[in-house]
């Protein structure tokens, strides 16, 4: 029996469909057999995401209609063993959906997958709803920028109002020379106001942007949002890692300082 | 013709309106009747208090008395003041009405919202509270208040915990916020100018303390001490708290 997670932010554009990819696709290199949800139905991007697009034939709303098996309408995934995309539709609402339907689906996802990641849409109307309805716990992505933190604040007071307890936080694309010069959130800042645990912080990398637009998920390449998202994959699989130093240079100077600290 | 006594039902509880006009004789009649009536309609209610005018000891004991067969239970006999029975408390009404329109709940709703505050689906975004005011009754809060958690309450409101950005909370009486307050508080919001709002940290959005309204000056840092606002010449002053 599989575990259901929610991706949710409340504001939108702060990354939770680019988080739920990778983070699917970072499991599913730790061998968990993973489905991927898009709940964002009417506005569907975690397909081109992942870059599968071009595969869907059929969608959410035709799941939950019964007009298809939920086998059928699951794609897997080109690169990623184990990884399976349940696609929203385009040309229908929100309104398609029910929170007993998500509900009815997520249980069923759970019998035959490890994980059950479900890409919430953005705000907290119906969409919402639907989208934590059958979720076991609940991930939230937010930015260092106030707006963020405030509707991340937000989710959080809702999703303890579901009964979803503990929801875990994952603050994106975080700017570490800005956060020095004190022109930006600092994680302290962040986790003081919104007090639930942490588990990954990721840089701002344009490593993300084009693997994004490529449809690659960066958790598989050398970068250090890659590394990011496969140390949250690891935590949320259950392995205690350690946060990455982002405080490191890479400058000669800056390697033979520290090499310097490190024999004395 | 105007019943002189009248059982008014709350989620609470029942509440007794007594006609003001009438000697306390014609009031224990009354309810003598009220009760014959409605035996077995009220059995198992509980009396929270009365309104249209208050009881003397003698009189609540004779009250009682007359409860004491009829199966209905009494925790009070004290007047109870109501939201929007009052007009100085109107403002309170026009927030909470504001409120409630925000979270889409329906008219029916918003309306009943009015006569007794709504203890509506736990934190998500509502307000919470009881009817009753008593003048030194409290509504504790425990966990951190997140954005849009609102709470409107006819007497002093403690939190222990933080009030987050976006949250707010309106008390007719004192505010005590045990962690950093950073929402909007509104303290006295009846008209009481001696009420106070006190955080281990005050850092709000906005203070308001009966009528006046004020803003923490741009880019300032709150000091990292309990500190206290006040009423003090016609404007709110924060002062440490020692």
């Amino acid at each position: 029996m599989g575990e259901c997670i929610v991706i949710t932010s409340g504001k939108g554009g702060v990354g939770k469909t680019t988080t739920t990819a990778n983070i699917g696709a970072g499991l599913s290199l730790r061998g968990k057999k993973v489905a991927v949800i898009d709940a964002d139905i009417g506005l569907r991007n975690l397909d081109v995401v992942l870059g599968l697009e071009n595969r869907i034939v059929y969608d959410l709303v035709d799941v939950v209609s019964g007009n298809c098996k939920t086998r059928q309408a699951l794609i897997k995934d080109k690169r990623f063993e184990n990884l399976y995309l349940l696609p929203a539709a385009q040309t229908k609402d929100k309104d398609a959906v029910s929170q007993a339907q998500m509900k009815v689906l997520c249980e069923e996802l759970k019998q035959e997958f490890d994980y059950v990641l479900v890409d919430c849409p953005a705000g907290i109307e119906q969409g919402f709803k639907n989208a934590i309805a059958g979720a076991d716990r609940a991930v939230v992505v937010t930015t260092p920028e106030v707006s963020a933190v405030r509707d991340a604040d937000r989710i959080i007071g809702l999703l303890e109002a579901a009964e979803l307890r503990n929801p875990k936080l994952i603050v994106n694309r975080v700017r570490h020379d800005m956060v020095k010069r004190g022109d930006m959130m600092n994680i302290e800042d962040i986790t003081d106001i919104l007090a639930i645990e942490i588990i990954g912080v990721v840089p701002d990398d344009e490593k993300i942007i084009i693997s994004t637009n490529r449809g690659e998920p960066a958790v598989a390449t050398q970068s250090l949002s890659g590394q990011a998202f496969r140390n949250i994959s690891a935590r949320i699989d259950g392995e205690e890692v350690a946060f990455i130093n982002f405080d490191q240079n890479n400058g000669i100077f800056d390697k033979l300082i520290k090499l310097f600290n490190f024999s004395k | 013709m105007k019943k002189k006594v009248e059982f008014k039902g709350t989620r609470e509880g029942i509440i007794l309106q007594l006609d003001s006009e009438c000697d306390f004789e014609e009031l224990l009649d009354g309810l003598k009747d009220k009760i014959e009536q409605g035996k077995s309609f009220f059995s198992g209610a509980t009396v929270i208090g009365i309104e249209g005018r208050t009881l003397n000891r003698r009189e609540k004991e004779e009250a009682e008395k007359v409860f004491s067969t009829s199966g209905i239970q009494v925790a009070r006999l004290d007047f109870i003041e109501r939201l929007g029975h009052n007009s100085s408390s109107e403002k309170v009404k026009t927030v909470r009405e504001t409120i409630e329109k925000s979270e889409h709940r329906s008219d029916s709703a918003v309306k009943e919202s009015v006569e007794k505050a709504v203890e509506a689906p736990s934190s998500g975004g509502s307000s919470e509270g009881v009817a009753q005011r008593s003048d030194d009754q409290a509504k504790i809060v425990f966990g951190t208040m997140r954005s849009g958690r609102s709470i409107i309450y006819p007497g002093h409101v403690i939190v222990v915990g933080d009030v987050n950005p976006g949250a707010e909370i309106v008390a007719e009486g004192h505010i005590v916020v045990m962690g950093t307050l950073r929402g909007v508080a509104h303290a006295g919001s009846a008209g009481d100018s001696t009420a106070t709002i006190t955080a281990f940290r005050l850092n709000p959005t906005q203070l308001r303390i009966s009528t006046l309204i004020t803003r923490p000056p741009e880019g300032g840092q709150a000091p990292e001490l309990p500190e206290i606002a006040r009423i003090r010449d016609g404007n709110i002053m924060i002062e440490p708290y020692l």
